[in-house]
């Protein structure tokens, strides 16, 4: 706590300094001074109130001894919006930061969602159709989560057949997809680029690891928790499928 | 259809650093961008010509006016010759490693301008490619056709 107070002390002269160094040359080495203040300012963790005391204080000894009191405080605006433009960055630094803890606690939920459903729709012992339905939401609840343009899930079933089910944001997207996919291999996790799209495509496994399908995602963009999303949705799947299988065959 | 105006600022240290913000902060004024806008942009410079300095020793910051009726713009190129940016996820502020930081540096300019982008290749350099933007509004051309000389358009139509 001590130090705090020190702190505060050794601020406001360095401000004092600095504030009359400016009013006497207003150029951009001073102003630049002034921002430098705050940027240390915010870097030790002054309180924006703190900066604000140490200006006014510095502004009122100024005005004292002011011929021209307007021009003064003017000028002081100047050098104070220096000052602050550090913590305005962390302002907006913050802001940013709650929109996406909101954006990943909505994606959790939707997860949650998605791994309940999935769960329940796994011991359907029914026709194939649910299998296909089963497939048709994950693709939609991925493409959604990841709020890609197209989401493609491939199934390769014992017999040879194959299940697939396609979400698009557009209809003709997805025939562009399935290009991409057909060229790479299934299950291989990778990145790639094609023209302006990027995909993002992670295997659907049994519980041993043997590859059984893939979901592939197509957007201009994704970011480092898309990825994370996908692989989560990849082994939600895949626990599904397996689930599904165990019981139709017990 | 006014010629973009071009400056150049070569960054090898502190003092062309202050130039650049000078430099910026004047073209901000030019275009008519508010007092506060212009020190984001001062700002903007300020922490992307630091990056300069600090970690790659030189490198050059190019300046722009862009007319884009009923826009202006500033336009901030920053370029180095260095070894690059290794993660640009993160580098801007966007990726699960860096939120620790404050939010400064080049995440912290990205958040004062417009738009914000980074090119970098491993041992090659790095080019960061910044805009502000202010939207001039009807009053304000119609001010400066009036001062052009040329008549205001009749009432009733869209002036654009």
């Amino acid at each position: 706590m001590p130090s705090r107070i020190v702190n505060t002390r050794a601020f406001r002269a360095s401000y004092g300094l600095a504030f009359t160094a400016f009013l006497a040359r207003r150029d951009e080495p001073h102003l630049r001074a002034a921002y430098e203040l705050g940027r240390d300012a915010v870097t030790n963790e002054l309180s924006v109130l703190d900066l604000a005391a140490a200006h006014h204080d510095a502004l009122a000894d100024a005005l004292a001894s002011a011929d021209d009191p307007r021009a003064v405080a003017l000028a002081a605006g100047d050098f104070l919006l220096e000052a602050l433009s550090a913590y305005e960055m962390v302002q907006r630094g913050f802001r940013e930061l709650h929109e996406s803890a909101a954006l990943e606690r909505r994606q959790a939920d939707l997860l949650r969602q998605l791994s309940n459903f999935l769960a329940d729709a796994s011991l359907a012992l029914g026709a194939s159709d649910s299998l296909e339905e089963m497939l048709q939401l994950v693709a939609e609840q991925a493409r959604e989560l990841i709020r890609a343009e197209t989401c493609l899930v491939r199934l390769d079933l014992e017999g040879g057949r194959r299940v697939e089910a396609v979400s698009a944001a557009e209809p003709d997207t997805w025939s562009r997809l399935l290009e991409t996919q057909m060229a790479g291999a299934v299950g291989d996790a990778s990145l790639q680029a094609d023209g302006e799209r990027r995909t993002l495509n992670e295997p659907l496994t049994t519980l041993d690891g043997r590859p059984i399908g893939s979901i592939t995602v197509s957007s201009e963009e994704f970011s480092e928790l898309d990825a994370v999303v996908l692989v989560q949705l990849a082994q939600m799947a895949s626990a599904a499928v397996e689930r599904r299988r165990l019981y139709r065959n017990a | 259809m006014t010629v973009p105006e071009e400056v150049r600022v070569r960054i090898t240290g502190d003092a062309d650093l202050i130039a650049a913000r000078a430099e910026g902060r004047a073209l901000a004024e030019r275009l008519g961008f508010s007092r506060t806008d212009a020190t984001l942009v001062a700002t903007a410079i300020s922490e992307i010509a630091r990056n300069i300095v600090v970690h790659v020793g030189e490198g050059e910051i190019v300046l722009r006016a862009v007319y884009d009726e009923p826009r202006h713009g500033l336009v901030v190129v920053a370029r180095d010759t260095g070894v690059g940016i290794r993660d640009v996820e993160t580098a801007l502020g966007h990726g699960y490693a860096s939120r620790g930081g404050l939010g400064l540096g080049l995440p912290g300019a990205r958040r004062l301008m417009d738009e914000f982008e980074v090119e970098s290749e491993r041992d090659k350099g790095t080019t960061i490619t910044m805009r502000k933007w202010r939207i001039r509004d009807e009053l304000e051309r119609l001010r400066e056709r009036r001062l052009r000389g040329s008549p205001p358009p009749p009432a009733g139509l869209n002036g654009r």
